[in-house]
């Protein structure tokens, strides 16, 4: 390697957390692991599939890789009704950082209780029509609102809140799991920006 | 239980389960069901009118003039849906029985 060369690589990797190839001995790109949660113990969340408002088949683990706030409601529920804007809140807020919010009603009266109330409070995430199939693999959910907290890897990283909880209990989880790094692992290819070499000679 | 309110039978929130009993056609004719008068409860920045505690919920029957005489029973369903000021129980009926006796 050129001196040149083993500067710039040298400056690179006090900067970047990624191997930049063209440091590497070999032509191929090395894969990254980002550093793991530790977090296997974690139980993982059932799947299920359920329909949306648009008809759409919805199921868990197409949300693999985001943080899930998984909230069983219904319309007939107050409590449920005090918690919504914060979920709308979170939803606006944090969408782009990898979270989303996925409504589980159990309304009896399905979509024609459902649509009106989704419109009248402005929820702007996906909600589903639940059944008493996926409430028994979620522990039964007896009460309502019943809110599970899940990781990137689809698992239970907290336990499940019963009843209306604090906003700032919903945050603190929220952001202390958006701040945490998966334990997949990615390759990077990069070309070598022919501009960094600029004025190097072989 | 402590703590907890049913919806009353005409709750000012279009989305709220009403309290609702019911009757099963029978011996006798339900004809008027009354319900007491709600309390107010306070959830978030709503105010409910709810039934808490014990209350009583009247029905008048008409006993038509072909009812035979001697022991019957009325069965009917009430439907309530409970919460408290953190959360809220699925909708639920009971069934009831009333023996009765036709004289």
């Amino acid at each position: 390697m050129r001196p040149i060369e083993r500067a710039i690589c040298a400056a690179l990797a006090a900067a970047a957390i990624l191997s930049w190839p063209a440091c590497s001995t070999s032509s191929s790109a090395h894969p990254k692991t980002v550093q793991t949660s530790g977090h296997d113990d974690r139980k993982l969340a059932p799947d299920f599939s359920l329909t949306d408002a648009n008809g759409t088949s919805v199921k868990l683990s197409d949300y693999r890789g985001k943080v899930v706030l998984l909230n069983f409601w219904a319309t007939w529920c107050g409590p449920c009704g005090l918690e919504i804007p914060w979920f709308v809140q979170f939803e606006q807020q944090y969408k782009s950082r990898g979270f989303e919010v996925l409504g589980v009603s159990m309304d009896e009266d399905g979509w024609k209780a459902i649509k009106p109330y989704l419109a009248e409070h402005k929820v702007n995430y996906r909600v589903v029509l639940g059944n008493d199939t996926v409430t028994q693999l979620y522990g039964g959910v007896e009460a309502l609102p019943t809110t599970f907290i899940i990781d990137r890897n689809g698992r239970f990283a907290f336990s499940p809140h019963v009843g209306l909880a604090p906003k700032n209990e919903y945050l603190q989880e929220i952001q202390s799991l958006l701040g945490q790094q998966t334990n997949a692992s990615v390759r990077v290819e990069h070309s070598v920006p022919a501009l960094l070499f600029a004025g190097a000679t072989k | 239980m402590p703590g907890f309110h049913v919806n009353s039978d005409k709750p000012r929130d279009e989305f709220l389960i009403p309290l609702k009993l019911t009757w099963t056609p029978g011996p006798l004719e339900a004809e008027t069901v009354s319900y007491p008068k709600p309390e107010e409860a306070q959830v978030g920045k709503d105010k409910l009118l709810v039934f808490t505690g014990d209350f009583e919920i009247r029905t008048e029957f008409k006993v038509p003039a072909t009812a035979p005489a001697g022991q019957a029973a009325l069965t009917g369903k009430l439907r309530y849906q409970a919460c408290n000021e953190q959360m809220c129980f699925r909708p639920s009926s009971v069934e009831i029985h009333v023996p009765i006796v036709i004289e």
